[in-house]
């Protein structure tokens, strides 16, 4: 089962379970076709003002970890553009804004009783960190977590850089 | 019992084998381009994908659609086709959905269900006789989803006990959704009056009068077609050329109205008034450039149950 490649809905359900495992709370998540129990999370652009989804990004994850927020992006392989797209998203003030306020609006952090909730929206959006996961060899990217899975059996790695993470809060 | 789901999605798939402790035992079935899957499932597929197709023994017994979108406005008319040929080839059907829940964004508010989709259900099991059911998924004081799984408990009811009477659609679970569905439509309509009329998109009349005023000379043979029937319903359908290349939500909205207004049978010709799409804003050549009755397309949705489209400049009898 292994040597055959991973496809997006198997990697976006075996990013989930390792945060799930962890106890880390799934606050968003939109998977590659069909419905999930998690909300899909918007992060609109406030250069676009018109109606609609133009310009917005939604995060295949969403994840609050006890001391963070990460976004992440699931790939069956590593994916240039996905670091691309992270990069934008965490370094645009407006932007990391745009989520915190979506998630205040849902009010995603209260309903799972987690402490960022008590944080000021600035705090929050200071600890917003992102994370590309997909299966096969590992890329080291600097700033972005990565989530590795070497096959669909595997657990997953998490890397900062070249560096394995064995604690992440 | 031998149980295959077939889906687009393993997640779905994931979600659907914790229902009950039988559905654990499906095998996880990926739904293919037509023409690559068993026949049964090519046939359900014709319109559109549904999220979850359930085989026993090789045979659709159920199909299983569901969303986090409150169908409201004119987005009630989504996901409605796939659901119209399941129960046409007879197989129950059951849509999971919030009834109401919040939008969210710059205008955030709850949204409600447009209750004509429960009285176009029904009206859709009357007449094929095939359970069509609307199971809400529920949402809490604040108007969010819940999603800790226990909105999931009426979909289970209503699985395990179909699949305990060996897959019968006159199941005593499936009878009591249907007394909850008829309960839930009056008690909205009671609530806000206008479900219980047609919406201000649809005109119904005399179809004399509306050919009048539609600019289609009753003379001709093909508008002596129409005139078979003493009354018509017509559906303005406000596109722009622009975005014409489309069918969402407009074609499931079509089968929504047919079965309000239109139908007293199982075929498209089963019908007492007209459906005639209306047009205003599209030329007839741009249309059919655009979409064309090509069963290899979506396009082809269109030309599924209506009696006529009527353009901006022409018009055309479909059956």
């Amino acid at each position: 089962m292994g040597a055959t490649s991973v496809r997006e809905d198997e990697i976006y359900i075996l990013t989930k379970n390792w945060f799930v495992r962890r106890e880390f709370k799934v606050l968003g998540g939109q998977p590659p076709r069909g419905t999930d129990r998690h909300p899909v999370i918007e992060i609109k652009s406030r250069t676009h003002n018109e109606k609609g989804s133009r310009s917005s990004f939604k995060p295949d994850l969403v994840v609050a970890a006890p001391r963070n927020l990460l976004l992440v992006e699931c790939k069956p392989e590593f994916n240039g553009d996905d670091v691309d797209k992270l990069l934008e998203i965490s370094q645009s003030a407006p932007r990391r804004q745009s989520l915190v306020e979506e998630i205040r609006q849902r009010r995603s952090l209260e309903r799972h009783n987690h402490s960022l909730a008590q944080l000021s929206n600035e705090l929050i959006s200071r600890r917003i960190r992102c994370c590309i996961s997909y299966s096969g060899t590992h890329h080291p990217v600097e700033i972005i977590y990565s989530l590795v899975f070497e096959n669909r059996d595997s657990d997953g790695q998490l890397f900062l850089g070249d560096s394995l993470v064995t604690s992440f809060t | 019992m031998t149980l295959e789901a077939f889906c687009d999605d393993l997640n779905e798939f994931s979600w659907f084998i914790t229902l009950d402790h039988r559905l654990k035992a499906a095998e996880f079935r990926r739904i293919g381009r037509r023409g690559l899957n068993p026949p049964a499932v090519d046939e359900l597929i014709v319109y559109d994908r549904p999220d979850v197709i359930l085989l026993n023994a090789g045979r659709p017994v159920a199909t299983i659609e569901k969303t986090r979108e409150v169908p409201t406005g004119h987005n009630v008319g989504q996901r409605v086709a796939r659901l119209v040929r399941s129960v046409e080839l007879g197989i129950p059907t059951l849509k999971f959905f919030p009834f109401d829940a919040r939008k969210h964004g710059r205008y955030t508010n709850i949204c409600n269900l447009n209750a004509r989709l429960l009285q176009a259900f029904e009206n859709m099991w009357r007449i094929h006789n095939t359970p069509m059911i609307a199971v809400n998924w529920a949402s809490d004081s604040h108007g969010e989803l819940i999603e800790d799984g226990s909105a999931d408990v009426e979909l289970q009811t209503l699985l395990a006990g179909y699949i305990k009477s060996g897959f019968n659609s006159n199941c005593s679970e499936f009878k009591s959704a249907r007394q909850r569905q008829l309960a839930e439509y009056s008690q909205r309509c009671e609530t806000y009056e206008a479900y219980g009329n047609p919406p201000p998109s649809l005109k119904i009349g005399k179809t004399i009068e509306m050919l009048r005023e539609l600019g289609i000379p009753r003379t001709s043979q093909q508008a002596g077609k129409l005139l078979l029937r003493d009354e018509s319903v017509v559906y303005e359908i406000g596109m722009s050329e622009e975005k014409c290349r489309r069918e969402d939500p407009y074609t499931g909205t079509q089968f929504i109205y047919d079965y309000l207004y239109c139908r007293n049978g199982p075929k498209p010709d089963n019908k007492f008034r007209n459906l005639i799409l209306h047009f205003p804003n599209i030329r007839k050549e741009i249309w059919n450039s655009r979409n064309p009755n090509d069963l290899a397309r979506k396009s082809s949705n269109w030309y599924l149950t209506a009696n006529a489209h009527v353009y901006g400049d022409g018009w055309a009898l479909l059956r």
